[in-house]
C-alpha cells in the first residue's frame, strides 16, 4: 500500500485551509440547511411522539407479555453498538498508533457521542414511569434506598453514564487544538469568541501540546476498556435472565463484536457521506476507506462466527429449551430476521474480498447500510426469538410494534442526525493538528 | 312525599349512585329510625332494651333492617361518627351471611362490608353446600351491584316516571282484574324457589284465582319431567359422586358451571381427595366440558347419539360405532368391578325419556342411599311453560303480564315471535336489574334490587333456606319482586322485609329469625331424602339421528344465558375449552375444520330449519366430529355498553321444540373474526408441566427440586426463615378449571379489567391464570388445568433483574412487589420464566367508573400506571392474621390464612400456608410422593409447588 494517508505532497496549510475553513465558510450552506431542516423534523417528532408516550404511557407501543421488551430494547442495544465503533476507532487505534485513524476519528467521535445520547434516551422513554428514571442512580436517598447491585441494568446505566462522559471528554479534548486553530482563523467577532471560548485559552505552546498528548493518550486509555465493559454489560441484560437463547455466558463477547461491526458499518457511510459532501478527498481518502472495507469484512466473518458458535452452544447443551429457541431462530415465527441478519451481515460484505468493491464509494456506503440495518435485525432477532417463546406455552404469545414504536425510532434518528450536522458545520470535522503531525512525520521520515 | 312531577324528577336525579357511602349505623342514632325500629320491632324495645344493646343483638341485621328499600331513603346528612357504635371499628370490614339466587338455587355467601358496603363475596362456611367456596358467578354479583348502567329508573314506553306513577297504575289494574278473577293475569320468571314468592303467589291465587304463574327457562330446563317419569313424582335427583366409585354422564355437565356447580364439585373432590384416582368418571358428550375434562375415559359423540348409549348401558343393543361400544364396554366392566358403585345422569336438554332411563339405571347401579340422593324438588314447579304463555298472549287472551327478572324477547327461541306477542298484551311490565331487550319493548320497566339489596329468600341444593338481607340500601331505587307482587295483592306501600318476615314469622320466632340471619341458613330447612322406587318402564332402543352435521347450544361458561353479559370480569374470564375472551365461538371439531378448510377465527355460517347465523369458528379439540356448538349470551341488542355488539346470538337458530340438537348446517364464509384468545398455544409441547402418576405412585424424578429439598446447588446462601415460610401447593388432581379461583383474585386484589383491545395484545391482568393443555391426540385429548399464580421462587430470577429493588424477598419467603418503588422497567417480568408478572401498561385502575370504586378492597392497593404487580399470595391477609395472632400472643394457626383462590376453589385444590410448621396442610401435601415445581430444573425453588394428577389404569384404560 503506497498511497498516501494524509497529504504528504501538499502545503502545510492544505490541511488546515480544508478542514478549519469548513466551519467559518461553509462550502455547502444549501445542502446543509436542506439536510439539517430535514432532521431537525424528525427531532421535533422524537419530542412530539416522547412527549405523547410520557402521557399515555408505555401501553402506545407494542410491548406485551410475554413480549415485555419490544423495539424500545432493541433500538438501545443498536444505539449503544453504534456509539461503541467511534470510540474503538479513535481510542484503540489511537493506542495502537495506527496513521490512518486520524482522518476518522473526530467524525467518529461525534457519531459515539450522539449516538450513546440516543441510546440513553431509550432506558428512560421504555420505563413505565419515566420521571422516576433517577431511582437507578446511586444517590444518597432519604429513605435509604439504593440501587440493586445485582441487576444488570444498575450496571447499564454506570456503563452507559461513564461511558458518555468519557465520549464527550475525549471527544472534546482532541477538538481543543484545533479549535485553537479555527478560533485563529476566524474573522468574525462572533466566530472568534465563540471558538476562543471553546479553545480554553489554547496557545500552542510546547507545553500546551506536551500536557494535551498526554492527557488525550490517557483518556483513551481509559475509554477504550469502556467499549468492551459497555456492550459486556448489554450482553448481561440478556444473559442474566435464565430464558433459553439468551441465558449464555457467550454474550458479552458476542455483543462488543456486534457492536464494533454496526459501528463500523455507521462510520462508512459518515466518511462517504462527509467525504462527498465536503470535497475531503485529500483527507478521508480511498485508503481509509479501504481500511474500513477490510476490517468490515473481518469483523463480518467474526460476526458470522458468533452466530453460529452461539448456535452450536446451544444444540450443543442439549438443553429442550435451547434446541427450541435454535428452532425458533432457524424457523420460527421471526426467522426471517434471523435469515435477513444473515444475509446482511454475514454475506453481503464478503463482496470487500474484492478491492473495486472496496474502492467503490456506492459499493461501501451500502454494505455499510446493510451491516448497520443487519445488526439492527440481529437485535430484532434476538429479543423477540427468546421472548416470544418462553418457556411455558401458555404464555407464548407474538409482538407486533405499533406505529408510536417507530415514531420514536424515527425520532432517535432524528436526535441522532441533527446535532451530527451542528457537528458537520461548526466544528472541524477531522483532526487538523494529528493529520499535520501525520504529514510532518512522514516528510521528516522520507528527508 | 313528592307532588309534581318536576319534584318527582328532581328526586330522582337526587337517587344518584354516590348516596350509598353513607354509613349505614349512623341511621341508628336518627329519631326517625329508633321511631321505626320501634315500630318494626316492638319486642326488642317493650323489653327495654337501650339502642345499642338492640344493635348489639342485632348484629348487622337491624341496622340493614334499616334500609330495607323503601322506596327513596330518608334525606340523612352524611356525618363522621360523634360516638362511634360499640362494636364497630372503622377500617375492619363486617360480614353478612346471605345468598345469590342463581336460577332459583341459593348460593350461600358471606359479603365483606367495608364501611356499610359490600365489597366482596366469600363463600358461607356454615353452609353444607358450599363452605366457604364460591362459583366466578355467585362473586361477579358484587360487580354487577355497583355496574354504573344497572337501570335506574321506572320507565312507563321508554320514559322516565317513578314508583308512584306505578303503583297507581298497577292499582287501576289491580281493580280491573279483580272484576275477572284475575283472568288474563299472568306472571312470568325464571326458576323460582323462594318460600316467599311461593307464599305470596298462593295469596295472589286466593285474590286471583285465573292468575297464571309460567316458567322461563333461558338455558338447560327442569328435570322434574324426567324424574316424574322415573319415579312417578317431582324430585331432586342428585348424583352423589362423594360416595359413587363410578360416575358416567352422559353430556351431563355436572362439574360445569351453573348453579349446583359448587355442591358437585365439592362432593367429586371429596372422593377425588382420597387419591385414588375415583370416581371413575366416564363422559360420553359432544362438546368438550369441565365434566369432559375430568374423565377418566371421554368419548367424543354427537349429542344425537347419547341416546342410544344410554339405551346401551340399560342393556339394550342399538346400533353402535366401534368407539362408542368400547367406551360402553368399559362402562360396564368398571361398573361390574365396583358394585353398587356407580352412578349415570344425562345432560338436562336430553329428552326426557333419555334422562328417566339414566335416574332408573342409577337406581339400579347404586346400593340405595349411597350413588343417588332423592328429594323434594327445589325449585318450584310454576303452573305453565313459557310456551303456553305465547300461544295466550298471540290468541289475546293475556291482559297483564309481570315478568320479574327473565330477558324472554332476548333468550327465547327465534321462532317463538316474544316481541310480537308482547306488543298485544295491554299491560305489561319488567322488572329487571338491568334496562334490556325485554324492559324496552315492555310498557313498563322497573328497576329491581339487587340481590345483595334485597329482602328475600332462596333455597340452596339441599333444600335448606337461606334468608337474603340487604347490605346496602338499593343503589338504584330497584325494588324486590316480594314488593312488586305485595303491591299487585294490594299493598298500598308495601316495603321489602315484611313479606319475608312474614313468611317465617310461625317457623323462626324473633331469636332463630336473627340466628338464621346471621348463619345464613334457616334452621330444618334443608329436604329429607327420600326412599323412591322406579316405575316400570319399557326402555326405548333409541333411533340413530340422521348423519350429517348437528347444531347443539350450550350456555356460555363465562357470561351464561347473557345475564352477565355487562360485567367485565366475565367478559375477561378466559373460557375454560378456548380461552376466549369478550366473545361466544361456533365450535367446530378439528375433523371438521379439515373438511370445510376453516381455521380458528374464520367466520362460519350455521343454517338450522332454514334460519342462518354467521360467527366466528374455533377448531374445539375433542369436539365430537360432526357437532357444531353454539353458545348463548352474546349478540346482545340492550344491556350495558359491555354487553352490546359482542359475539353473536345464537338464540334466533334455536328451534322452538324441545331437543338436544338439531340437524344443520355450516358453511365457510371466509373472512376473519378478531378473536381474542389468553392462550395461543395449547400442546403440552412434550414438557413434563402436568405430570400424571398411578395411584399410590410418586413423581419419579430424583432431581425433585423444592424449597425443603434444593436439589441443585446455587452460589447464594440459603436463607434460614426462623418464623414462618409459606408455601402454596395446587393438586392439578382436584382442579376442574372453573375459574373461580381467578375472579376470587380479582376481586380480592383489586385487577382491573383491560379489555378486548387489551386482551388481544396480551395485557390481560390476571394474576392467578389458568394454564390448560391438551395431551393426545386432536379428535380425542386428554385436557389438563394447572393453575399458575407467582411460583415466590426462593432464587427468583425477578429479583435478581430489578435495577431499583422494587421486587424483594421477604423473611417470610414471599417475592413481594413494591409497587412504589417500582419505574416500570419489566426486567422481572422479563426473566420470570413462568410469566405470571402482569404490567400496567396504562392506567387500567382510572377507566373504572366512580361507582364501580366502591367493590375495591380497601386493604389492597390499587395500582396505578407504569408499575408491575403479580399474585401476592394475598399478603393483606398473612398481615391480618399476623396482627390478631400478635394481639392473642400466639402464633398464626394453620388455616388462619386462607387466600382467595384458596377459598374460592370448590375442590380445595389450593393449599395454603407455612411450609415450617409441619404439621400445616401446605406441609402435609409439600411431603406428598405427587409433589413437584413447575420447570425446577431451572434451580428457582417455587414456593407454589404442584401435584401430579391420577390416573387410575385398566378399568376401561383405552
Amino acid at each position: 500500500m503506497n498511497e498516501p494517508v494524509v497529504p504528504v505532497d501538499k502545503p502545510m496549510s492544505h490541511v488546515g485551509d480544508e478542514i478549519a475553513a469548513i466551519p467559518l465558510e461553509y462550502p455547502r450552506p444549501v445542502g446543509w440547511l436542506a439536510g439539517a431542516a430535514g432532521t431537525l423534523l424528525l427531532l421535533l417528532g422524537f419530542f412530539l411522539s416522547a412527549t405523547i408516550l410520557f402521557i399515555a404511557g408505555v401501553g402506545i407501543w407494542g410491548v406485551n407479555s410475554p413480549v415485555f421488551w419490544g423495539v424500545a430494547i432493541m433500538n438501545y442495544v443498536w444505539w449503544v453498538g453504534i456509539g461503541n465503533a467511534g470510540t474503538l476507532i479513535s481510542g484503540l487505534l489511537l493506542l495502537l498508533n495506527q496513521v490512518w485513524r486520524n482522518a476518522l476519528n473526530r467524525f467518529a467521535e461525534a457519531m459515539a457521542v450522539f449516538a450513546i445520547v440516543c441510546a440513553g434516551v431509550y432506558p428512560i422513554t421504555h420505563l413505565g414511569r419515566p420521571w422516576l428514571f433517577y431511582w437507578m442512580f446511586p444517590y444518597p436517598a432519604e429513605m435509604g434506598v439504593w440501587p440493586q447491585f445485582r441487576s444488570p441494568l444498575t450496571w447499564d446505566v454506570f456503563a452507559i453514564l461513564i461511558y458518555l462522559l468519557v465520549s464527550i471528554l475525549f471527544w472534546y479534548l482532541g477538538l481543543i487544538p484545533d479549535l485553537g486553530t479555527v478560533r485563529d482563523r476566524a474573522k468574525g467577532r462572533l466566530g472568534q469568541v465563540f471558538y476562543g471560548v471553546l479553545a480554553l485559552g489554547w496557545r500552542g505552546s510546547a507545553r500546551h501540546w506536551l500536557r494535551w498528548k498526554q492527557a488525550y493518550h490517557f483518556t483513551a486509555a481509559i475509554a477504550v476498556p469502556l467499549v468492551f465493559s459497555v456492550h459486556s454489560e448489554v450482553g448481561m441484560l440478556f444473559s442474566a435472565s435464565q430464558l433459553p437463547g439468551w441465558h449464555s455466558t457467550f454474550f458479552p463477547p458476542f455483543f462488543v463484536v456486534g457492536a464494533a461491526f454496526s459501528g463500523f458499518g455507521v462510520v462508512t457511510m459518515l466518511a462517504i457521506s462527509i467525504r462527498q459532501a465536503l470535497h475531503l478527498e485529500d483527507v478521508v481518502t480511498m485508503f481509509h476507506l479501504d481500511a474500513l472495507a477490510r476490517i468490515t469484512l473481518g469483523l463480518s466473518m467474526l460476526m458470522g462466527y458468533c452466530y453460529w458458535w452461539d448456535i452450536f452452544n446451544s444444540v450443543y447443551s442439549g438443553d429442550r429449551y435451547e434446541l427450541r429457541a435454535v428452532g425458533d431462530k432457524l424457523s420460527g415465527a421471526y426467522a426471517w430476521s434471523f435469515w435477513t441478519t444473515q444475509f446482511l451481515n454475514v454475506v453481503v460484505p464478503h463482496v470487500f474480498w474484492s478491492r473495486r468493491a472496496r474502492r467503490n464509494l456506492f459499493v461501501l456506503f451500502f454494505v455499510g447500510l446493510a451491516v448497520t440495518v443487519g445488526m439492527w435485525f440481529e437485535r430484532y432477532m434476538l429479543v423477540l426469538t427468546t421472548l416470544y417463546h418462553g418457556f411455558l406455552p401458555s404464555s407464548w404469545n407474538y409482538y407486533i410494534p405499533t406505529f408510536w414504536d417507530w415514531a420514536v425510532f424515527a425520532g432517535t434518528i432524528g436526535l441522532f442526525l441533527f446535532p451530527y450536522f451542528l457537528f458537520v458545520r461548526f466544528l472541524p470535522v477531522s483532526s487538523i493538528a494529528e493529520i499535520k503531525e501525520k504529514v510532518f512525520q512522514i516528510r521528516q521520515e522520507r528527508a | 312525599m313528592v307532588d309534581t312531577p318536576a319534584d318527582r324528577l328532581g328526586n330522582l336525579a337526587r337517587q344518584g349512585g354516590r348516596r350509598f357511602w353513607r354509613g349505614l349505623e349512623e341511621w341508628i342514632d336518627d329519631k326517625a329510625a329508633q321511631d321505626w325500629l320501634a315500630a318494626e320491632f316492638p319486642a326488642a324495645f317493650d323489653e327495654g332494651i337501650g339502642r345499642r344493646q338492640l344493635l348489639k343483638i342485632m348484629a348487622a341485621s337491624v341496622a340493614m333492617t334499616g334500609l330495607s328499600g323503601c322506596g327513596p331513603a330518608p334525606e340523612i346528612p352524611a356525618v363522621p361518627y360523634v360516638t362511634q357504635p360499640v362494636d364497630y371499628i372503622p377500617g375492619m370490614p363486617r360480614w353478612f351471611a346471605t345468598a345469590i339466587p342463581f336460577d332459583g338455587y341459593a348460593q350461600p355467601v358471606l359479603a365483606e362490608c367495608h364501611a356499610g358496603r359490600p365489597t366482596r363475596l366469600d363463600g358461607n362456611s356454615l353452609h353444607p353446600m358450599s363452605g366457604v367456596n364460591i362459583a366466578a358467578f355467585t362473586q361477579a354479583a358484587v360487580q354487577q351491584l355497583y355496574d354504573p348502567e344497572r337501570s335506574s329508573a321506572v320507565t312507563f314506553r321508554g320514559r322516565i316516571t317513578t314508583w308512584d306513577v306505578f303503583a297507581a297504575a298497577l292499582q287501576e289494574e289491580r281493580h280491573r282484574l279483580l272484576k275477572g278473577g284475575g283472568k288474563g293475569l299472568r306472571i312470568l320468571t325464571g326458576p323460582q324457589s323462594s318460600p316467599t314468592f311461593l307464599r305470596q303467589m298462593t295469596a295472589l291465587r286466593g285474590i286471583f284465582p285465573e292468575m297464571r304463574w309460567h316458567g322461563h327457562w333461558s338455558v338447560g330446563g327442569s328435570r322434574s319431567e324426567a324424574s316424574y317419569k322415573a319415579f312417578g313424582r317431582v324430585l331432586q335427583v342428585t348424583p352423589r359422586l362423594d360416595r359413587a366409585v363410578v360416575a358416567v354422564s352422559l353430556e351431563d355437565d355436572i362439574l360445569g358451571p351453573g348453579p349446583l356447580q359448587i355442591s358437585a364439585a365439592r362432593r367429586w373432590a371429596g372422593q377425588r381427595r382420597k387419591g385414588q384416582g375415583f370416581p371413575l368418571l366416564f363422559v360420553a358428550e359432544s362438546t368438550p366440558t369441565l365434566t369432559g375434562a375430568m374423565a377418566h375415559r371421554r368419548i367424543a359423540t354427537a349429542s344425537g347419539r347419547i341416546p342410544l348409549l344410554a339405551a346401551a348401558l340399560s342393556g339394550l343393543r342399538p346400533q353402535l360405532t366401534p368407539a362408542e361400544a368400547a367406551w360402553v364396554q368399559a362402562v360396564q366392566q368398571a361398573v361390574k368391578d365396583n358394585p353398587g358403585g356407580a352412578v349415570v345422569s344425562a345432560g338436562v336438554h336430553q329428552p326426557a325419556d333419555v334422562q328417566a332411563s339414566c335416574m332408573a339405571q342409577a337406581h339400579r347401579w347404586g346400593e340405595p342411599g349411597r350413588t343417588v340422593s332423592y328429594s323434594e324438588p327445589v325449585v318450584i314447579e310454576p303452573d305453565a311453560g313459557f310456551a303456553e304463555l305465547v300461544a295466550d298472549m298471540r290468541a289475546g287472551q293475556v291482559r297483564t303480564l309481570l315478568m320479574f327478572d327473565v330477558n324472554p324477547v332476548y333468550a327465547t327461541s327465534g321462532v317463538v315471535d316474544f316481541a310480537g306477542a308482547l306488543a298485544r298484551v295491554p299491560f305489561s311490565a319488567h322488572a329487571a336489574g338491568i334496562y334490556d331487550e325485554t324492559a324496552a319493548l315492555s310498557q313498563w320497566h322497573l328497576p329491581m334490587a339487587h340481590p345483595l339489596e334485597s329482602w328475600s329468600d332462596c333455597r340452596a341444593a339441599d333444600g335448606s333456606v337461606t334468608i337474603l338481607q340487604p347490605l346496602i340500601a338499593p343503589l338504584r331505587q330497584g325494588r324486590t319482586i316480594h314488593q312488586i307482587l305485595d303491591g299487585l295483592a294490594g299493598q298500598p306501600d308495601p316495603d321489602a322485609f315484611t313479606p319475608v318476615r312474614a313468611t317465617w314469622q310461625s317457623k323462626l320466632e324473633e331469636r332463630a329469625w336473627r340466628q338464621a340471619l346471621e348463619d345464613g341458613r334457616a334452621p330444618d330447612t334443608a329436604f329429607a331424602e327420600v326412599a323412591v322406587a322406579p316405575r316400570p318402564m319399557s326402555p326405548s332402543a333409541g333411533a340413530a339421528p340422521p348423519p350429517g352435521t348437528e347444531v347443539v347450544f350450550r350456555p356460555d361458561p363465562s357470561i351464561w344465558d347473557g345475564r352477565f353479559a355487562n360485567c367485565t370480569w366475565l367478559q375477561e374470564l378466559p373460557k375454560p375449552a378456548s380461552k376466549v375472551v369478550w366473545d361466544n365461538i361456533v365450535a367446530v371439531s378439528p375433523a371438521m375444520g379439515r373438511k370445510l378448510q376453516v381455521d380458528t377465527g374464520q367466520v362460519v355460517e350455521v343454517e338450522v330449519e332454514g334460519r342462518q347465523l354467521r360467527g366466528p369458528a374455533w377448531i374445539l379439540p375433542g369436539q365430537a366430529a360432526e357437532t357444531v356448538t353454539l353458545f348463548f349470551g352474546y349478540g346482545r341488542q340492550r344491556g350495558g355498553s359491555i354487553s352490546e355488539g359482542l359475539g353473536y346470538d345464537a338464540y334466533p337458530l334455536l328451534p322452538a321444540r324441545p331437543g338436544a340438537s338439531w340437524a344443520g348446517r355450516i358453511t365457510r364464509i371466509g373472512e376473519n373474526h378478531h378473536l381474542v384468545s389468553t392462550q395461543l398455544h395449547h400442546a403440552i409441547d412434550g414438557q413434563d408441566l402436568v405430570r400424571i402418576v398411578a395411584p399410590g405412585e410418586g413423581i419419579d424424578d430424583a432431581a425433585e427440586t423444592t424449597v425443603g429439598h434444593p436439589g441443585l446447588p446455587t452460589l447464594y446462601p440459603r436463607y434460614p426463615y426462623p418464623g414462618h415460610a409459606w408455601g402454596m401447593v395446587i393438586d392439578n388432581d382436584l382442579c376442574i378449571g372453573c375459574n373461580a379461583c381467578v375472579i376470587a383474585c380479582q376481586a380480592e386484589n383489586n385487577i382491573p379489567s383491560v379489555g378486548k383491545d387489551q386482551v388481544a395484545v396480551s395485557r390481560e391482568m390476571h394474576w392467578l391464570r389458568i394454564d390448560r393443555y391438551y395431551e393426545g391426540d386432536l379428535d380425542h385429548p386428554y385436557t389438563h388445568f394447572q393453575p399458575v399464580p407467582c411460583m415466590h421462587c426462593e432464587n427468583a430470577p425477578c429479583e435478581l433483574g430489578c435495577p431499583v429493588n422494587a421486587t424483594v424477598h421477604s423473611p417470610e419467603g414471599v417475592n413481594e412487589m413494591i409497587y412504589n418503588r417500582c419505574i416500570g422497567t419489566r426486567t422481572c417480568a422479563t426473566y420470570c420464566p413462568y410469566k405470571v408478572r402482569r404490567f400496567n401498561y396504562y392506567f387500567f385502575t382510572r377507566q373504572a367508573a366512580p361507582l364501580e370504586w366502591a367493590h375495591r378492597n380497601p386493604e389492597v392497593t390499587v395500582r396505578a400506571r407504569g408499575v408491575m404487580e403479580k399474585c401476592t399470595y394475598c399478603i393483606q391477609r398473612i398481615a391480618k392474621a399476623r396482627i390478631v395472632a400478635d394481639r392473642e400472643g400466639r402464633a398464626i394457626a394453620d388455616g388462619a390464612v386462607q387466600t382467595a383462590c384458596q377459598n374460592a376453589c370448590p375442590t380445595s385444590a389450593i393449599v395454603f400456608g407455612n411450609l415450617n410448621d409441619s404439621q400445616s396442610a401446605v406441609a402435609g401435601r409439600r411431603g406428598s410422593r405427587r409433589n413437584y415445581g413447575l420447570l425446577d430444573q431451572l434451580n428457582t425453588w417455587p414456593r407454589t409447588t404442584y401435584l401430579a394428577r391420577i390416573r387410575r389404569k385398566g378399568a376401561g384404560e383405552a
